[in-house]
């Protein structure tokens, strides 16, 4: 008989990020991260409901080092949000995706469209018809891309995923609404593994369902709750080239991570520390400074996901959780000690 | 269930709740009054009938509640079932009073707010123990600032002043100075932890502590008792006094009755309803102090029943209830910020009394400025066919007939729109007006543009500002 032990545990990294509420080194509410062939990250912010703070930048580019490479992008008023909504500009933003190219897609679910980006931030086409008619969109939340520059979109309020070339030519399309096997609540995270199968964050049905590259129910996991392996809607699902699977499980505020059959692994509930923009930003004020040295329970609540909304795993082991509310990203790395042992 | 059920129901809708479309006052009526009565008594048995995941969902920032909280504050007023346990909120909100502009805290303001719609039923002494381990409060009144052997006496004072007992009544002083300053002795030592700065990952929720070391745990005589007393102790004497009795009950009739005298003013000037209030005293004390057991009282009074426009509408009033007359945000969108900038420029910013006494309430509402902007606002959603609320009415009154009489068009809109009731001249003045247009066909291209203006100028007259 032969044991396999394949224990794994997370060793926190760091921690990028501050409040920024117009443009800069920082966030305002991200909301979805992807990286790009160099490992720079993308985070998607989806900004304020105060016109005060518009146009905010939107889209921030930057490095694992916390670095920043650039921004795009920027927030339209509510009375221009509408189809005539200029080039390049959001309302409620939701999604990113980087095609083989290097184009950065953006759903956009007020605005039902898909902007897309070249490197340098330009707005080089956008797409999207509100409607359920085939190829036609209603509050896309979740895009990724296949192996065959494909892209999945999770149209939310049709409780389907919608499958479209980078064109916005409609291919397919699965689900439902409804709560059975291959059926959607208003889904909204999506992520493609390395064999092209695709993951669902089922967000009113507090679970994750798991379809191959056609569509076909694969499994599901995931039950409404606070105990291990139950969510409070999930919305962010990665996977990493060893098949495990991370969820943001949001309104829990705790990721979530689970072998590739949906058996629960492990809980995180967060390590944020000071990130380097955040202590650039708190050395500009002394008094801030005092602040956080006179602090009551600072370490115990500056720590916790709050909002935790997005993730990411690169193929270095690297676990990116986006927290929505505390406008920062905390790193994690994976560990696992393989032990393959038999009889002496 | 006749006219009169329905009345009666919008009635209590209007003073209970922010209004209600017909249908939901046809609806709550089917049920009996003092059954609707007991059901908005009791919001922790019904649902609130809010999709409040899916607003948190687009609303991103509802998240945590570090910001967007005024956004949600309204979202619930507009749009929950249970309109009693928002309308308690706003009236502690501006009884209670804290102001963001002071506390810059959005997070510690929703958490006062939350605590308001969980205790803005119960007991009243529960309450007042809340408020004053609450953070927001314990800031912007100092009595963080308020230490043993040299208190602040801010807290002290408006407790007893603003939040309790009220200055005086009946031509009598309710306390003394020396009073406040042994209320503030006693709240010493309760004050709020260190917070953690706003930057750079925003703000947390203030969180309340107590330390003993800065109590005051010396002797103190207030309100004629003696003892070393704690905070819990002075809200205990202060809940048995007449004088409370005599305020909430005041502040109850000025809410959900009929306009009041100003606060500042109580001490001297008597009750409108002596009757009534006396009413609501002795179901102070016979209920121990039990909110919900007061207004079960009032709400089932003939004097309540019978008080029908006896109050001029608050600008949140006025606001709330026209998106929730024509059904306007039911989901979220965006844009919200214009409703705030509303009510605001009606003379009522939520998290933002203009002071710890609150809103003025009555005509003091009612300015040049501020009539125009109130009318106006009202007028483009009621003018607005596109609203699912205003084309509501507009079939409503093209079912009872292929054709509708100018004074049926009148009558028609009052009664949609709440069975509001106009003087005569007005009343006269409105049909003449439908006579002159000439429009009699409800399946005339141009009969909802016919509805639609005639309730624009019925929510011009005087009348459309009482509730």
């Amino acid at each position: 008989m032969v044991t396999e032990i394949a224990p794994i545990t997370f060793e926190y990294s760091h921690t990028i990020g501050r409040q920024e509420n117009r443009s800069g080194s920082g966030f305002f509410y991200p909301i979805a991260i992807t990286r790009d062939e160099e490992n720079q990250l993308y985070v998607l912010n989806r900004g304020s409901e105060t016109p005060a703070f518009f146009p905010c930048k939107r889209v921030t580019v930057f490095t694992v080092d916390e670095e920043l490479v650039r921004e795009f992008g920027t927030k339209v008023h509510p009375e221009e949000a509408d189809a005539s909504a200029p080039d390049g500009t959001f309302m409620w933003p939701t999604a990113i995706a980087l095609d083989k190219a290097g184009n950065a897609y953006v759903a956009d679910e007020w605005l039902n469209r898909i902007s897309v980006f070249d490197k340098d931030g330009e707005c080089v086409a956008k797409w999207g018809t509100l409607g359920d008619g085939d190829g036609e969109i209603n509050r896309p939340s979740g895009l990724a891309f296949d192996a065959d520059d494909n892209l999945y979109l999770v149209d939310s309020v049709n409780h389907r995923v919608q499958v479209f070339t980078k064109e916005g030519r409609f291919i397919s399309k699965f689900g439902r609404f409804g709560t059975g096997d291959g059926e959607f609540d208003h889904p909204w995270g999506i992520e493609i593994d390395g064999n092209g199968d695709v993951y669902v964050a089922d967000w009113r049905n507090d679970r994750i369902q798991k379809f191959d590259r056609d569509g076909r129910f694969l499994m599901k996991f995931g039950t409404s709750g606070q105990g291990d392996g139950e969510f409070n809607r999930p919305t962010g699902v990665a996977v990493d080239k060893d098949g495990i699977i991370y969820v943001t499980d949001f309104k829990n505020d705790r990721l979530q991570v689970f072998h590739a059959d949906g058996a629960f692994i492990t809980t995180l509930t967060g390590e944020a520390t000071l990130s380097k923009w955040g202590r650039e930003r708190v050395n500009l004020d002394p008094s801030m400074v005092r602040g956080r040295e006179r602090a009551q329970g600072l370490i115990e609540k500056e720590k916790l996901f709050h909002g935790p909304i997005a993730v990411d795993v690169d193929d270095e082991g690297r676990i990116f959780v986006v927290e929505c509310s505390r406008q920062r990203l905390q790193i994690f790395r994976k560990q696992t000690a393989n032990f393959s042992g038999g009889p002496l | 269930m006749g006219d009169k059920d329905i009345a009666l129901m919008a009635h209590l809708m209007r003073r209970a709740g922010f209004g209600a479309q017909y249908e939901e006052l046809e609806a709550r009526a089917g049920k009996g009054y003092e059954e609707t009565v007991e059901e908005l008594l009791h919001p922790e048995n019904n649902s609130n009938r809010m999709d409040l995941d899916l607003g948190e969902r687009y609303f991103i920032e509802w998240n945590h509640f570090i910001r967007c909280v005024p956004e949600y504050t309204a979202f619930r007023m507009i749009n929950s079932y249970s309109q009693l346990q928002e309308k308690m909120m706003l009236f502690w909100h501006g009884i209670l009073c804290t102001a963001d502009s002071k506390t810059q805290s959005y997070v510690t303001s929703h958490a006062e707010l939350e605590m308001l719609r969980l205790k803005g039923m119960g007991s009243f002494k529960d309450l007042l123990v809340e408020i004053s381990k609450d953070p927001a409060m314990l800031y912007f009144l100092d009595n963080c600032l308020s230490h043993k052997g040299a208190i602040n006496e801010n807290y002290g004072r408006e407790l007893l002043e603003l939040f309790s007992m009220g200055v005086g009544m009946d031509g009598n002083f309710n306390y003394t100075e020396d009073d406040v300053k042994e209320c503030a002795r006693a709240f010493t030592g309760w004050t709020i932890s260190n917070g953690i700065p706003g930057q750079p990952y925003g703000r947390y929720p203030a969180s309340f502590a107590y330390n003993p070391d800065d109590h005051d745990d010396e002797e103190k005589t207030f309100l004629g008792h003696t003892g070393n007393f704690n905070g819990e102790d002075v809200i205990d004497i202060i809940c048995q006094q007449p004088a409370t009795a005599r305020f909430i009950s005041r502040h109850f009739y000025d809410y959900f009755v009929a306009d009041e005298a100003q606060v500042p003013s109580w001490m001297d000037t008597p009750p409108r309803d002596p009757e009534t209030i006396k009413m609501l005293e002795d179901e102070y004390f016979r209920s121990n102090y039990d909110i919900r057991s007061m207004l079960r009282v009032l709400f089932n009074s003939d004097a309540f029943k019978n008080a029908r426009f006896a109050r001029i509408k608050g600008p949140i009033e006025t606001v709330i209830g026209t998106l929730r007359l024509v059904g306007d945000w039911t989901t979220p969108k965006p844009g919200f910020e214009a409703i705030f900038e509303e009510m605001k420029h009606m003379g009522q910013e939520i998290l933002n009394p203009p002071s710890v006494e609150g809103w003025h309430t009555g005509k003091e509402w009612i300015d040049g400025g501020t009539l125009v902007r109130r009318i106006n606002f009202i007028a483009d959603h009621v003018g607005d066919v596109s609203f699912p609320g205003i084309q509501d009415i507009v079939q409503k009154l093209a079912s009872e007939g292929p054709t509708i009489s100018p004074q049926g068009l009148v009558d028609g809109c009052l009664k949609l729109l709440g069975h509001y009731e106009l003087t005569d001249e007005n009343h006269q003045s409105l049909v003449e007006h439908a006579r002159k247009s000439g429009v009699s066909s409800t399946d005339a291209q141009e009969f909802p543009k016919h509805v639609s203006e005639m309730l624009q100028m019925i929510v011009a007259t005087k009348e459309y500002l009482y509730a």
